[in-house]
């Protein structure tokens, strides 16, 4: 149903001048054609690689195979989830898949050391991820260094620091306990990954959703001069749109390297582009104040069920790289081209 | 009651060279509307400023009840009961209108961190039927509402707020309220005005005299950053304000009008730009224009005058491409200009200096050779097919502008625009597109916050245009300036070109002609687009 049919009846029963008014501009925006096709493009995008890849694959719609991209879409999710806030806000996080590099390091030393119990792993990696958020959110609100900058660097820090933890090369974990949150199957047929992310995500829906947190990060993606004049601590909120994206990042980092049983050089190297590219294709906006993490769900799914598929059909990597790059350039255009601001803080 | 609410002695401003306010005093009373008027630039945002709480005084005192107190921010005021209607609405476009109407006070809708969207909603909705807005929707984003609307909505937060606060005698300060409402809209702001009066301490800014001669106790005229006059309103009149606010001397010879010659009949025939029709669309930020038809001949200095928001800056705007057109018709000797782009207009020959210098009007950082031949680079100083720079002969025109403008550049021409004063800075901004030739120039608000010394260096430029045949479109708030160097003055009030006023040589009216043309207030028609 379109955002506008329902205004017509709002009209209709109530006949006054300023609904009126936002009926023609809905019209005048020409929203009703293209905000519908934004809206409904992701579902319908996903609906339609689902019958295609079932019809051209075989293994697709297989239990095996679901169940692997529940794995695949819960480890994503995570990365994206945080990483989402950070974009409504108006920024841009581009250290993700370094940290979860580095995440991985760091876990795989402390798990050799002779930590080997789950909860005090997954506790250690959101102390990791809230430090990692940390750095960036300080750098970026208090050095105030644009976010793709800030994050550019770190990046690079990370990455460097990680190799450095690693020695370049990977390193095999043995816990059967972390290994179990990744590998694991509390519900048949679901990797435990995807309900661990169910679950962050419905904490993160709320914050987004329902707190004074939420409703500033879309205020400051929306005008942050005016969030700053009404005596908001902006900076504040800054940080802490980095830290939930530092520990959902490092939740993703643990799970790879449970699910690989080692870490890696390599790990994360991915993430960074798939995370952004469901955050984009589910419609929150790169220049800020719209969308959310109800719709990077959406784009988390079309993400792994387009690698999955492209992978059941036997296309090759450097293929799949083309599709995933063309498909976030579209779904950018689309999210843009209603918006006003074009630049990226 | 008449307790002093608010109160300031003697507070100053000054922004760098400028004095803004001057030891303004004033007094506002619960039960009592206090009308301020002035001239654009009189110094009314600075005072609304300092009393909210926006900016900090340099001197002076602020009280409340009587006692002195310091206010570092608008939210600081808030609490202390002082509340100001923004004249452009302060509010996040994606945002719902109950998220704004209770933007940064939403601890006062929590519960367990989260906040009570409901009842934020019900609140906002209660406070908007009971002022009489209740056909807006607060469910919406501000970014579906026009400019009246989101007037209303900004009328309705300080509202709301005053309710949240459990503020009992507020002080509330209106902006403009009603620049943006239609007659309608209005009579109801005026009805919410008469409730608000016994429990309120209020006071009202507009450019609508009859407005504020209807609602107000009492008058207090600023003009340039001083109280000129502070009168009851039983017996003031229009004509009476009109000559309070204007009145600053005009010497004939600061403006050259010796060297002002008349324009010859037959340049008059064959106008230099000919406007016919020039309509665009206003958007929530700028009134649009409407209809706007005239010609400026060779050796004329056409003035454009107009409040705040009449109009008057979007039509230089349109005519240089910065804004698009909806319609009409833009000729440059008789010439269509095709397109609606700056580079259209450019290649025209049209030169457009804007008002704000600092950010579109020079490349603060850059070098006064790099500031002069940036709009020329493509034919001026440059070769035309590959563009290589022509340095020597760049360095040789700034040089020339340098001593012909008696710029004061200490560092030379290498050195960054930055480094010069305001005035002459604005010499640069003016000379990087005297260099072209151009045949028409279009300055807005070319002496705003300049010196005396380049303000007089900028009318002998404005002269020496004339005399080599440029047509010049001078908008300005400074009726003296427009009078002085103006040829004819078109009035603009409502997006709309109301008057034209003859200012010939020997022909000058005085300033209240012109003020009482710019504030002559025709209500619009209901839904004509803002």
């Amino acid at each position: 149903m379109s955002t506008t049919s329902h205004l017509r009846r709002a009209v209709g029963k109530r006949r006054s001048s300023s609904v009126a008014e936002v009926v023609g501009e809905l019209e005048r925006r020409g929203i009703g054609t293209k905000d519908a096709v934004a809206r409904l493009l992701p579902p319908a995008a996903l609906l339609a690689m689902v019958m295609f890849f079932s019809v051209r694959a075989d293994s697709f719609l297989t239990v095996r195979n679901l169940t692997l991209l529940s794995g695949d879409s819960g480890i994503l999710l995570l990365a994206a989830l945080g990483a989402t806030f950070v974009v409504v806000m108006g920024s841009i996080d581009l250290s993700v898949g370094a940290a979860v590099m580095l995440t991985g390091a760091i876990l795989s030393v402390v798990i050799s050391a002779g930590v080997t119990s789950p909860l005090v792993v997954v506790s250690i990696s959101v102390a990791v991820g809230s430090v990692l958020g940390l750095v960036n959110g300080m750098i970026f609100a208090y050095g105030r260094v644009p976010s793709f900058i800030a994050t550019l660097g770190t990046l690079s820090l990370f990455s460097g620091l990680g190799l450095t933890i690693l020695n370049g090369q990977a390193r095999m974990i043995d816990a059967p306990g972390v290994q179990d949150l990744a590998v694991g199957q509390l519900i048949p047929h679901v990797q435990n990954p995807a309900l661990i992310a169910l679950g962050v995500f419905v904490l993160y829906w709320f914050i987004g959703s329902r707190t004074r947190f939420g409703l500033y990060l879309y205020a400051i993606g929306g005008n942050e001069h005016v969030v700053q004049l009404s005596g908001v601590r902006v900076n504040r909120y800054k940080v802490l749109a980095f830290v939930a994206s530092g520990v959902t990042v490092a939740l993703a980092g643990l799970l790879l390297m449970a699910r690989l049983s080692s870490s890696g050089p390599t790990a994360g190297s991915t993430t960074l582009l798939d995370a952004l590219a469901a955050i984009v294709v589910g419609g929150t906006a790169l220049s800020g104040g719209v969308g959310g993490v109800a719709r990077t769900v959406l784009g988390v799914l079309i993400v792994t069920v387009l690698a999955n598929g492209l992978n059941q059909m036997g296309v090759d990597d450097f293929i799949q790289s083309m599709v995933k790059g063309g498909v976030i350039v579209v779904a950018a255009v689309f999210t843009m081209a209603t918006q006003r601001k074009l630049i990226i803080k | 009651m008449t307790v002093e609410r608010l109160s300031v002695d003697d507070v100053g401003k000054r922004f760098a060279s400028n004095v803004a306010l001057d030891s303004v005093s004033l007094a506002l009373k619960v039960g009592e509307v206090v009308g301020l008027v002035g001239e654009n630039g009189a110094g009314k945002s600075t005072l609304l400023n300092i009393l909210s709480g926006v900016i900090a005084p340099d001197s002076g005192t602020l009280r409340i009840d009587g006692a002195p107190v310091h206010v570092h921010s608008y939210r600081d005021a808030n609490q202390l009961g002082v509340f100001r209607v923004f004249q452009d609405p302060a509010l996040i476009e994606n945002l719902s209108v109950y998220e704004n109407i209770f933007f940064g006070w939403e601890q006062h809708f929590t519960a367990g961190g989260t906040i009570r969207r409901r009842r934020q909603q019900r609140r906002a909705e209660s406070v908007l039927e009971a002022i009489g807005f209740g056909d807006i929707d607060v469910r919406y984003p501000i970014s579906l509402y026009g400019a009246g609307s989101r007037q209303r909505i900004e009328i309705a937060r300080v509202c709301a707020l005053i309710e949240l606060l459990e503020i009992e005698y507020p002080v509330i300060l209106f902006d403009e309220p009603t620049a943006a409402l239609d007659s309608e809209q209005e009579e109801v702001f005026l009805g919410l005005l008469e409730c608000l009066r016994p429990n309120s301490a209020i006071m009202f800014v507009s450019h609508r005299l009859p407005e504020i001669l209807k609602t107000t106790n009492r008058i207090l005229v600023l003009k340039d950053g001083r109280t000129t006059a502070e009168l009851e309103t039983g017996g003031a009149t229009e004509q009476h304000l009109h000559r309070l606010m204007v009145g600053r001397s005009r010497t004939a010879n600061y403006y050259r009008e010796n060297a002002q010659e008349p324009v010859p009949a037959e340049a008059a025939m064959h106008p230099r730009l000919g406007i016919r029709d020039l309509t665009t669309l206003g958007t929530p930020f700028d009134v649009g224009i409407r209809n706007i038809t005239f010609d400026i001949a060779a050796g004329e200095v056409f003035g454009l005058a107009g409040v705040d928001g009449s109009g008057k800056r979007e039509i230089g705007k349109a005519i240089a491409g910065v804004l698009a057109t909806a319609d009409g018709i833009i000729e440059v000797d008789g010439t269509p200009v095709h397109g609606s782009s700056t580079v259209d207009s450019v290649t025209a020959g049209i030169a457009y200096v804007p008002a704000d210098r600092l950010q579109a009007g020079v490349v603060r950082t850059a070098s006064l050779v790099a500031n002069l031949q940036l709009p020329s680079l493509r034919d001026l100083f440059a070769s035309r097919r590959i563009g290589i720079w022509r340095e020597r002969s760049a360095r040789a025109r700034t040089l020339s502008v340098v001593e012909e403008l008696t710029v004061a550049a200490p560092g030379g021409i290498d050195a960054p625009v930055s480094s010069l004063s305001g005035g002459n800075q604005q010499k640069i901004a003016i000379a990087r597109w005297t260099v072209r030739s151009p045949q028409v120039v279009i300055l807005d608000s070319p002496t705003q916050g300049v010196d005396s010394g380049s303000r007089e260096a900028i009318y002998e430029l404005v002269r020496s245009l004339n005399q080599t045949g440029v047509a010049v479109l001078l908008i300005s708030d400074d009726l003296p300036e427009l009078i002085g160097l103006s040829h004819r003055i078109g009035v603009i009030t409502r997006a709309e070109l109301s008057a034209i006023i003859e200012t010939a040589p020997g022909k000058k009216p005085d300033e209240a002609h012109i003020l009482a043309a710019m504030l002559a207030y025709q209500p619009i028609i209901e839904s004509a687009p803002v």
